[in-house]
């Protein structure tokens, strides 16, 4: 009878061995390898998902600031709009304020045709009687003819004396009765065109274009006040 | 307020402006006077300007008393106004009239100003052309201008004559001007006397301005009055030219007045409004040697007119 490790002489027990893994090892292999691999899939979602969660909170983060970006332009704008009207409104009442004052103005020259506005404007104490009162609840007339009462009142002098010092410098002086073509005010009396209307007709060129301007927009002022 | 009168009157002076603004001698004279019009006695004072005396001296005595000083303007000469002139015209409704004269393209004073400014300029040449001898310089006379007829060749004698008047006068040449038509400024350019430098940029244009050579100033006049032309092809073939300083002429217009006034119905159906623009004015030659007339001409045998047509001269 042959040996019986004489059957397994020519057998390489290690190769062949490995060949013939029991169905219980080829099964832990396998579940050993179908873990590798579901942790190598695992680790790749959880990659991935990082990656999304990042880019997700790049995008979201970009948005909020282009929204804040966007609102603070809005804001800017808003305020400048705001701004503008507050101006606009504020221009308007000085326009408004400059005519109605301008009315006010060319009402007084009416009245009072012979007193010098602009020496009016130099008096420092009629300055400071209508300071805060312009435009108010009574209309430059009224403030010249209060002023006027308060310093005949405390001076004694009479209202003729207290004019004296705001006559145009011509009526109050020489005597002559020519309207003075270089005068601060911006048109002339009914009087005094009526006076140079008469004298215009003699008049030199030179002289006449002297006082041209003043005497045709002296025309148009009372034109316009005789249609109101 | 009524503001008819005052709109007359800015009316009646813009007219005058604007006409005087169209002429070319007339707006070359002086027109400053002193004061106003006596309407009653038609007296106004004209400035007269004297020369200021240069009087020699030494240094070496050692006080020296000055001669008295002069005024500048040392007196005024007195004149009288003699002559009018006048447009009438009517409307029945006033105010769209006087309206339409104000606005600034009215046609009616349109016409009204080139009309005015044609007569004025018409009879203040026809005056000069009729200056007496004294104030003549004969460039028709073969002894001032060889041959007595401009042409290109001889046309730079002319400028030479010009000027040695006024240096006989001891006067500057740049005071003065000359006048003429367009046939003398011809020749000019012809002869090339003109060109484009001669042009004064702040001059060019200036009423009249031709252009300067020599320091005379050029001025184009046209007067037909003045000329004498071929029948057929209307050339200027002789004619008065004008050499003269501003204060040559002095031309005045002391008074100027629209006025207006109503018709009555009995005169024109409904009624209206009549108007009457008015000037007085005259002119003078205070200065003989500020003033001359030149007689000039182009084709042989052909002199410059020696009757003109009726004006208020």
């Amino acid at each position: 009878m042959p040996n019986e490790k004489d059957f397994f002489n020519d057998v390489d027990f290690e190769d062949d061995l490995d060949l013939e893994l029991t169905e219980e090892e080829i099964l832990e292999k396998e579940t050993k390898e179908a873990e590798l691999e579901a942790e190598r899939k695992k680790n790749k979602d959880a990659e991935e998902a990082r990656k999304r969660r990042e880019a997700e909170e790049k995008k979201q983060k970009e948005e909020a600031e282009l929204e804040k970006q966007r609102l603070e332009k809005e804001r800017i704008e808003a305020e400048k709009e705001a701004e503008a009207k507050t101006q606009e409104a504020k221009t308007q009442k000085d326009k408004n304020n400059q005519n109605e004052l301008g009315k006010q103005l060319t009402d007084f020259k009416d009245k009072y045709p012979s007193i010098d506005l602009g020496k009016l404007d130099s008096d420092e104490h009629f300055k400071k009687f209508i300071d805060g009162k312009l435009l108010g609840k009574k209309d430059f007339i009224g403030l010249y003819e209060d002023y006027q009462e308060f310093k005949v009142g405390l001076t004694g002098e009479t209202k003729e004396e207290a004019e004296l010092r705001y006559k145009i410098k011509e009526e109050a002086s020489t005597g002559s009765k020519q309207p003075d073509s270089q005068g601060d005010s911006d048109v002339y009396s009914k009087e005094e065109l009526e006076k140079l209307s008469e004298q215009a007709r003699t008049m030199s060129p030179s002289k006449y274009n002297s006082i041209k301007d003043k005497f045709e927009r002296s025309i148009q002022h009372h034109e316009k006040n005789k249609k109101k | 307020m009524n503001t008819s009168n005052a709109k007359m009157v800015a009316l009646s002076n813009r007219i005058y402006e604007e006409w005087h603004a169209k002429t070319v001698l007339v707006q070359s004279c002086d027109r400053s006077y002193e004061g106003e019009l006596n309407l009653e006695t038609r007296e106004l004072d004209i400035k007269v300007f004297h020369d200021l005396s240069i009087h020699k001296t030494t240094i070496k005595e050692r006080q020296l008393k000055p001669a008295d000083p002069e005024l500048i303007k040392s007196s005024t000469k007195r004149v009288t106004i003699d002559k009018g002139r006048y447009s009438h015209w009517m409307e029945t409704n006033i105010d769209k009239l006087v309206d339409d004269l104000s606005q600034e393209n009215s046609v009616t004073r349109q016409k009204l100003v080139n009309k005015w400014a044609r007569e004025a300029e018409k009879e203040l040449a026809i005056w000069v052309a009729q200056l007496k001898a004294k104030q003549e310089i004969d460039l028709t006379n073969t002894a001032v201008l060889e041959g007595g007829i401009i042409k290109p060749e001889n046309v730079l004698n002319v400028l030479d004559i010009l000027i040695a008047h006024v240096d006989d006068v001891d006067m500057d040449v740049s005071d003065f001007q000359f006048f003429s038509s367009s046939r003398f400024y011809n020749i000019l350019r012809d002869a090339k006397v003109f060109l484009a430098h001669n042009l004064d940029a702040n001059e060019t244009f200036k009423s009249g301005y031709v252009g300067t050579v020599s320091d005379i100033d050029f001025r184009q006049l046209n007067v037909k009055e003045i000329t004498t032309r071929n029948k057929d092809s209307k050339q200027v073939e002789a004619e008065w030219g004008i050499w003269k300083t501003r204060d040559g002429i002095q031309y005045v217009v002391p008074f100027r007045t629209t006025d207006s006034y109503t018709i009555e119905k009995s005169q024109i159906l409904l009624g209206g409004t009549g108007y009457q623009q008015v000037e007085f004015y005259d002119f003078f030659n205070l200065y003989e040697g500020r003033l001359m007339k030149v007689k000039m001409s182009y084709v042989t045998g052909k002199t410059p007119p020696t009757t003109f047509p009726e004006t208020n001269v």
